[in-house]
């Protein structure tokens, strides 16, 4: 069993994505894009166009990642949505902009803030986990390459 | 590359898709949003109006008295282009007088101060959400703008006015509103202060320009 712990953590987040990102996908576009602009950092376009597409994102990602398809592309998908959102909510934080739902799990889940960004910050250390080990046991990759 | 894992993928990406979509259209908003000209007596400006705002709010929630503000901000300078209509979206499970004190404006609506009750309750919010029972504050802003509270008492007695605004709570969340502030803007979904600013500003860029 130990040495499928990386394969399980790779499931875990892809699973943890996948979650996240259909919660998004399952409420109005707009719920979302209130939340963006919520943060202060985009506006317009962008924030609209980010509002449709980082839930696929994560959704995908995180499907992909937990199935071991195309695991490295979506790992560092992830990582990259990971890191941006870690940079949102410790903007936020810092600017002291008083957000009531950082919108992360959809409105079905709502954590603190900074509760998040620790969250967030412990799928960081996990995807540089996941990135070190090359892990790809229990992987469709793995199941590709034979 | 293998051409299975290039199919393996496609179908992965296809039902991803096909999930998503399934699953919006089962727990997805059921109804289709219609401007209800009924509603004449929470409704503010000229009904020929090219912009039509339906504004979703519960008396309770900070955001939506912030919104007020930029909505009628926007009305007094432009009153021919905007037609405004308030519903109720009490949020119940959150806020405990979010029904309360949609039924009172109701009931004022009955007498035609909605719009005076209206700009009280959100002025005066934070007296009244921080009583332990907020009836007595709701009677004397009644009476203070004008209100007969014989005929306010018999309408909070009517069972059918509180079942009209917990029906028209139930059509708001069919239409998808989980939260307050939420607009339809023209029939446009806008929802929350930052982007209802947008929309706003994108339907008036000469306001934003003048700088008022």
């Amino acid at each position: 069993m130990r040495r499928f712990r990386p394969a399980f953590l790779r499931i875990l987040l892809g699973a943890a994505f996948a979650l996240s990102g259909s919660l998004k996908l399952l409420q109005p576009s707009q719920e979302f894009l209130s939340i963006i602009l919520g943060f202060k950092i985009v506006g317009g376009e962008t924030a609209r166009l980010l509002s449709v597409m980082l839930p696929w994102g994560e959704f995908v990602g995180g499907v992909f990642l937990a199935l071991g398809l195309w695991a490295e592309p979506a790992l560092v998908l992830l990582w990259t949505l990971n890191s941006l959102f870690i940079f949102s909510l410790g903007s936020s934080l810092a600017r002291g902009i008083p957000l009531k739902d950082c919108g992360c799990f959809g409105k079905h889940f709502l954590l603190p803030v900074w509760a998040t960004l620790l969250l967030d910050l412990g799928f960081w250390v996990a995807f540089l986990a996941l990135w070190r080990l090359k892990d790809r046991s229990l992987s469709l990759d793995r199941a590709f390459q034979k | 590359m293998p051409r299975k894992k290039i199919l393996v993928s496609a179908l992965v990406l296809v039902a991803c898709y096909a999930s998503v979509e399934g699953l919006r259209f089962l727990t997805g908003p059921k109804g289709k949003f219609v401007m209800d000209r009924r509603m004449s007596s929470r409704a503010k400006g000229d009904l020929s109006a090219p912009l039509w705002i339906v504004e979703y709010i519960d008396f309770q929630c900070v955001t939506c008295g912030l919104a007020s503000e930029v909505v009628r901000e926007y009305l007094e300078k432009y009153p021919s282009k905007i037609y405004l209509q308030i519903r109720f979206r009490p949020l119940i499970l959150t806020h405990e007088f979010a029904l309360k004190s949609a039924i009172y404006a109701e009931c004022a609506a009955s007498q035609g101060k909605f719009w005076p009750f209206y700009e009280i309750l959100f002025k005066r919010q934070k007296d009244w959400v921080s009583s332990s029972s907020p009836d007595d504050l709701f009677h004397s802003y009644a009476k203070e703008i004008g209100v007969n509270v014989k005929k306010l008492d018999a309408c909070l007695r009517d069972e059918a006015v509180k079942k009209r605004v917990i029906a028209e709570k139930d059509e708001a969340m069919d239409l998808g509103v989980k939260g307050t502030p939420t607009f339809f803007m023209n029939g446009k979904m806008v929802v929350g202060l930052e982007a209802l600013k947008g929309e706003l500003e994108a339907a008036f860029p000469e306001k934003k320009e003048g700088g008022s």
